[in-house]
Parts: structure tokens; C-alpha cells; sequence
């Protein structure tokens, strides 16, 4: 009877946990979603360097690096650079583990980070999602509204 | 907009009028951890007016005796007076943690702008719209969809063509942008005085030139004929990092 209270509340914990998990999967999945729409290209990609950039007015640019693992949206490419603009100070926040970007494209070819959400992190949720939906990917109708 | 505004004394045999007893309330809950508070404190703008029952004010107490290091502990605050003053401060500064961790108050800001980041470093998770986001819903004000995008908060409200004390303002150069809200302005004109969030990486008054400021929005309600731009006269950082 002891052993049956004690395992409730781990029980109760654990499954709130799992929902909360799910749920944050399922709204990172609807960024993902959200993302796609709103910009010129998507990729899964390995960053393999950062530069750093001064501009004037106290601003930064860095330049991503990648090897591109796979192309969902956008012009097929081996390897990518593409920049964030960011202020003075910034972090650089990059490993080795793969991840999902979407990115914009400039009338001059520059891809450039468009804002906040724009990175992802493969999960089971995402990549099964993507599996299901790759051929409508490319095709998906955009404004490309982040990238305005 | 981030700091709290007390109209009359929150005290046991005072007016206590339900506006300034929640903002009190909001305080005391995000200081849950600093202050020992067990239990979050209901919101409702009220205090229990048994001064043995009300959980308001021992948590006031709290606060008073934990932050303020108060030995007699009344249990009051008055409008800015020391106590309130302090709750104030305790409310800008938050700032990120280097690597993969993350302040859980910045968490908070990622929730109300409904962003599933979970790191609050680097210019991927910058978190200037969730800080707004977390201001707004504190205001019961509905942030904008996905607000976690500083240039979405340009359809917020109302524009202005000027900025005003409390106004949204937007950067929206090339990439993610960027937004906060002003506070101030310099004697000459030429510079604002920004409250926001991933400037220098943390909560802070930041100094930016005026022309860099795109777009000033106002909640729809929001009367701008009586709003001022008041000259800063406070300490401020020099606009830091941001995205």
C-alpha cells in the first residue's frame, strides 16, 4: 500500500511531463510549419564555421558556414553561408548536431537569417512531419512575409 | 511598462484598490524563489483584511525582510517608497546564461510569446519580442502572433508617427529586427531611451540612435493626445546585442 502512494506522484509527475514535453513538440512543429511559409528556403545543415563582422552603428554581422544535409524549399546547394545580423556582443550559440534552418534570400543571392524561430532542432515530430510532406514542401504557396 | 505603478499605499487599513494590490501580487510571485513564498499568491487585487490571514501582506513582509533586510517588517508599501522602489528594480535585470541553460524568468518571457526555445543565448533565441510578450500579458494586454518575431509587433495596436513614454518601438533593418520600449529621450533629440529585453543580453534602459527606430505602436486604446516623451536623466547602457 506504501509502495502504491509513493509511485502515484512519480507516475503523476512523469505523465505531466510527458504532455508538456509533447505539447512544446507540437508547437515547435507549428513554428516549423509558420517558418516554411514566410521564407525562400529550408534546409537541413551541419554549421562548420562562424564569422564575425563589424558594421558601422554599433552592429554585427556573422556569418554562418554549413554543409547542407538536405534541401526541402530553395536552390539545392553542397555547402552554405548565409548572415545573422545581430549587435555588438552577441553570443554564438553552434555544435555539430544537425539542425533545420529557414532562411531568406536577397536580389543579390545573400541568404540572411530572417529573425527568431528560424532554427530547429531535428525531433521525431519534425522529421516525420517533413517525411510526410516533402514534395508539398517545395511547392508550399509563400509571401515569404519574413523576409520583407 | 516593466517596472509597476502603485496609484495609493498597498497596507492592511488602506484604500488597496484591486490594480495596485495585483500589481504588488505580480512582484511577489516572480519573486517567489528570492523571498521563500511557498505558495504563489492568488491574483485577485485583493488582501484578506484579517492582517493573521492575509498572504498578501506576509509575503510583503517577506520581501521586505529577505530583500530589503528589513528588521521590523510593516507589511506597507507606498508609492515609491523604498519597498516599492525596490520591487522595481527586482524587475529589470534579468540575463541570460551562457551555453545551453537558461535563466528560467527568460522562460517565462518564451512562454508568453508562445516560443518553444529552451536555450536563451545566441542570436537564434533572441528574446526581445518574448520580453515584450511577458510585459504585455502582465498588463492583460494579448501579445501579437508570434511575438517572438520583433518585426510582428509592428501590428500591434496603433502606430504613432512619434515615439511617446511607453510606446513599442521597432527596429526593422534586415534579419529579425528588433523591439523595446521607450522610456525617454536624449536633451537633443537625437537618441532614445529603450526598455528591453537581449539588449547587452539582459533587461536594461539601452541608448540608441533615434533614426534607427522604424515603427512606435500604442495599444488600440491608448489616448496618444496627453503622452510626453520625457528627457532620460537615468543611467542607461549603450545599446548592446540584440536580434
Amino acid at each position: 500500500m506504501i509502495k502504491k502512494i509513493l509511485v502515484i506522484p512519480f507516475v503523476l509527475f512523469a505523465s505531466t511531463h510527458i504532455v508538456y514535453a509533447k505539447s512544446a513538440e507540437l508547437l515547435e512543429l507549428e513554428g516549423f510549419k509558420e517558418a516554411i511559409k514566410n521564407v525562400h528556403y529550408l534546409a537541413k545543415v551541419k554549421i562548420t564555421n562562424v564569422e564575425i563582422f563589424h558594421d558601422e552603428d554599433e552592429s554585427e554581422k556573422h556569418v554562418y558556414s554549413a554543409e547542407v544535409l538536405a534541401t526541402y524549399k530553395g536552390k539545392s546547394h553542397k555547402k552554405l553561408s548565409y548572415e545573422m545580423f545581430v549587435e555588438k556582443g552577441e553570443d554564438i550559440v553552434f555544435n555539430s548536431a544537425s539542425i533545420y534552418v529557414v532562411l531568406c534570400l536577397d536580389e543579390k543571392g545573400t541568404y540572411y537569417w530572417p529573425g527568431t524561430a528560424s532554427e530547429f532542432k531535428p525531433s521525431l515530430v519534425i522529421d516525420t512531419w517533413l517525411s510526410e510532406n516533402k514534395s508539398n514542401v517545395e511547392k508550399v504557396s509563400t509571401n515569404v512575409g519574413w523576409c520583407e | 511598462m516593466s517596472t509597476i505603478r502603485i496609484i495609493q499605499p498597498v497596507r492592511l487599513d488602506g484604500f488597496n484598490s484591486l490594480t495596485d494590490v495585483e500589481a504588488v501580487q505580480t512582484v511577489l510571485n516572480k519573486s517567489q524563489r528570492l523571498i521563500s513564498l511557498t505558495q504563489a499568491l492568488i491574483m485577485d487585487g485583493r488582501l484578506n483584511p484579517r492582517p493573521e490571514s492575509s498572504k498578501t501582506i506576509a509575503a510583503i513582509k517577506l520581501f521586505q525582510s529577505k530583500v530589503l533586510n528589513m528588521v521590523r517588517p510593516d507589511g506597507e508599501i507606498d508609492p515609491n517608497g523604498r519597498t516599492h522602489r525596490k520591487m522595481n528594480e527586482k524587475l529589470t535585470g534579468e540575463a541570460e546564461i551562457p551555453g545551453i541553460k537558461a535563466n528560467p524568468q527568460i522562460v517565462e518571457y518564451f512562454k508568453a510569446s508562445k516560443f518553444w526555445g529552451s536555450d536563451d543565448s545566441g542570436g537564434q533565441n533572441a528574446w526581445c519580442g518574448s520580453f515584450v510578450a511577458w510585459v504585455m500579458q502582465q498588463n492583460k494586454m494579448e501579445p501579437v502572433k508570434n511575438a517572438f518575431r520583433a518585426k510582428e509587433w509592428a501590428s500591434f495596436g496603433k502606430p504613432l508617427d512619434k515615439p511617446v513614454f511607453g510606446a513599442i518601438g521597432i527596429k526593422s533593418r534586415k534579419g529579425g529586427g528588433h523591439v523595446a520600449f521607450v522610456v525617454g529621450q536624449s536633451a537633443d533629440g537625437n537618441y532614445l531611451y529603450m526598455l528591453g529585453g537581449n539588449q547587452s543580453n539582459s533587461v536594461n534602459v539601452a541608448k540608441y540612435k533615434k533614426e534607427l527606430w522604424d515603427d512606435f505602436v500604442v495599444p488600440a486604446n491608448f489616448d496618444p493626445s496627453s503622452a510626453s516623451l520625457p528627457i532620460y536623466t537615468q543611467k542607461a547602457s549603450v545599446a548592446g546585442s540584440e536580434a
